[in-house]
């Protein structure tokens, strides 16, 4: 899951380093447009459905903040 | 009650007192406090309006306890029954979850539908009128006398971002109606804002706070310093933009060239940027005094290098509402997922990232054009704004393979200097097209740009009978230089106030006392002494 993530969050924008990342939506790196892109591409590739309350900084921050909203999602949780 | 008066340095004076002196065995109420000044301040801009904004609070306060009611019995159920199939809990959840959308939608049709028809029904009915007009069809709406209740745009959306939050789980509702009503009525905020989040500001507003020379400071310090930006800055440079866009152009020929329009736009730009965070600065330090944090609204907007960026920087607080509560529901929403989809099969990869939040953008910049008033000019005015926006975005790949054909180094001064230009002639497009009376006349006064070009009212001392002197035209340039200063200095992280706490006394005072000094000697006041009013509290 994490390899697909990171290739995903790659694509939408290349010259950014995801792996140590911690504050994509702290310091702006990731804007509303990359966000909105990267729900629709995790919507996609993982089966889930991100909605707007799962918008939070805590959710989108870093790769394995994401991993766990997506398990947390394809748990029901 | 202006916040630039007299009135209200002696309400505050009152306030201040009142508040810091509560009885200490009182202690836990003191925010009674502030809700009986909040509703003195309001009384003042006119009783008749406590219908419209208890209206707000009271059906904002029940709909909101009673979706919290729902979420937290869904809450215990699920705890109770932790063996449910997923299947089940999900079903139980959407149940719940449709329950509380009926009573967001009652939320919404009751307080936006109010804000709706106040500030839009005369518009609305005037242009369906005018379409029956066209087909031979007599007026079908007649014109309403509708005066808009003070602060009602703000205190609306912040009482409405409450209600969705409840709505999304992402707090539990009020339990005190007294307390919720402090948090719609605030006085600091309620006429222009900044349009406040239940939880970062509802929690501040019910402690009790002791009196803090730091934030005493402080919130003096801002306070002067909004109180330049409006009564030295925007009011001086207001009586040019006034001058020129008040004339009606068709008849004023040949009167104004193009330099009076070009200088009475960027002004108009300083105007509006002084006034407006001119009067948060005077709410925030108001609210700072108070032991109260309200969110910042502005961060050096003229600095921004697209417009896109201007817009995270200039009205933070309804660009933020706009974000989460307009936004992101529309760009994620399953609709706009199953367009993209066809849009990916029909046009590619590229054509369906940028489609959702393309459209979403769209949506969002017309509603903030139309949330300033009802006109025509507003529309045009969101329209633009969204249109620059997408444009950016569908041509990004085409700006970068140029930049990186000419060698052009993104992070260098020369390329952020002519990135800010850049976006401040596209904001001023808009500002012109939005200041004038009426979009006809905003396009006669753009024509002039081009038709009338008159540089020698530069030298010849003609600029100086456009509502400015020179000595205002001389005075506005060094404050402009302050403005610069200080916002290089924020920019690069430095907190001014901070700085100066760690001066010698003397030079501390000397800077307070100049800021004093510039506000009473240079401000500029009208009869009473009362300013002209702040441009936000129309909207």
């Amino acid at each position: 899951m994490r390899e697909q993530l990171l290739a995903i969050l790659k694509d939408i924008k290349p010259e950014v380093d995801f792996e140590t990342a911690t504050t994509l939506i702290d310091d702006n790196i990731l804007d509303s447009f990359d966000i909105v892109t990267v729900v629709v591409e995790l919507n996609d590739a993982f089966d889930i459905e991100v909605s707007v309350d799962d918008l939070v900084p805590e959710n989108l921050n870093s790769v394995d903040a994401m991993i766990e909203l997506i398990n947390s999602l394809q748990n029901g949780l | 009650m202006s916040f630039v008066s007299v009135k209200f340095v002696f309400f505050l004076a009152a306030v201040f007192a009142v508040y810091f002196l509560w009885p200490k065995r009182l202690r836990e109420h003191k925010w009674i406090v502030l809700l009986v000044f909040s509703l003195i301040f309001y009384a003042f801009g006119g009783v008749k309006y406590f219908i419209y904004i208890g209206f707000t609070a009271v059906t904002s306060f029940i709909i909101a306890r009673q979706m919290s009611k729902f979420n937290t019995e869904a809450e215990n159920v699920l705890a109770e029954n932790k063996d449910w199939p997923l299947a089940e809990k999900k079903e139980y959840r959407a149940k719940v979850k449709s329950k509380n959308k009926k009573l967001l939608l009652l939320d919404l049709v009751l307080n936006i539908g109010l804000l709706v028809f106040m500030k839009y029904y005369n518009f609305i009915a005037e242009n369906i009128n005018a379409v029956l007009g066209i087909v031979s069809i007599d007026p079908v709406f007649g014109e309403l006398e509708l005066i808009l209740p003070l602060g009602i745009s703000f205190y609306t959306f912040q009482s409405t971002g409450y209600v969705v939050d409840v709505y999304r789980n992402k707090y539990k509702a009020d339990t005190n109606f007294a307390k919720f009503a402090l948090f719609v009525s605030f006085f600091p905020q309620i006429i222009q804002g900044p349009i406040g989040r239940h939880d970062q500001l509802a929690h501040q507003l019910y402690e009790p706070h002791d009196f803090d020379f730091t934030r005493f400071k402080h919130g003096c310090e801002l306070i002067i310093w909004g109180a330049f930006k409006k009564l030295v800055i925007a009011d001086r440079v207001g009586m040019l933009v006034d001058h020129v866009f008040q004339v009606n152009p068709a008849e004023y020929d040949p009167a104004f060239g193009g330099i009076a329009v070009i200088v009475a736009t960027l002004f108009c730009g300083i105007r509006i940027y002084g006034d407006f965070s001119g009067g948060i600065d005077i709410a925030r330090g108001v609210a700072q005094i108070l032991g109260i944090d309200l969110a910042e609204n502005f961060k050096r907007p003229f600095f921004a290098t697209s417009v896109a960026d201007f817009w995270r920087r200039w009205h933070i607080t309804l660009g933020d509402w706009m974000k989460d509560y307009v936004f992101y529901p529309i760009a994620i929403s399953k609709g706009m997922a199953k367009a993209t989809k066809k849009i990916k099969a029909r046009f590619g990869n590229f054509a369906a990232k940028s489609f959702a939040p393309c459209i979403a953008s769209f949506v969002s910049f017309f509603l903030v054009g139309i949330w300033h008033a009802a006109s025509w000019k507003y529309v045009v005015f969101g329209i633009y704004n969204g249109a620059i926006i997408a444009a950016a975005i569908w041509f990004d790949p085409l700006f970068k393979k140029i930049k990186a054909k000419l060698n052009i180094n993104d992070e260098c001064f020369s390329w952020k200097l002519f990135s800010a230009v850049r976006t401040l002639l596209l904001v001023s497009v808009a500002r012109l097209e939005s200041m004038p009376s009426g979009l006809k006349n905003a396009w006669l006064f753009f024509k002039r740009i081009f038709t009338h070009w008159d540089p020698w009212v530069l030298v010849n001392g003609e600029i100086y009978t456009y509502g400015m002197t020179f000595r205002d035209f001389g005075l506005t340039f060094l404050c402009l230089i302050v403005l610069l200063v200080v916002g290089i200095l924020q920019e690069k992280g430095y907190s001014i106030r901070e700085k100066l706490d760690k001066q010698q006394r003397w030079f501390r005072w000397m800077i307070i006392i100049a800021g004093i000094f510039a506000v009473l000697v240079f401000g500029l006041y009208g009869p009473g002494y009362n300013a002209s009013d702040f441009v936000y509290e129309r909207f």
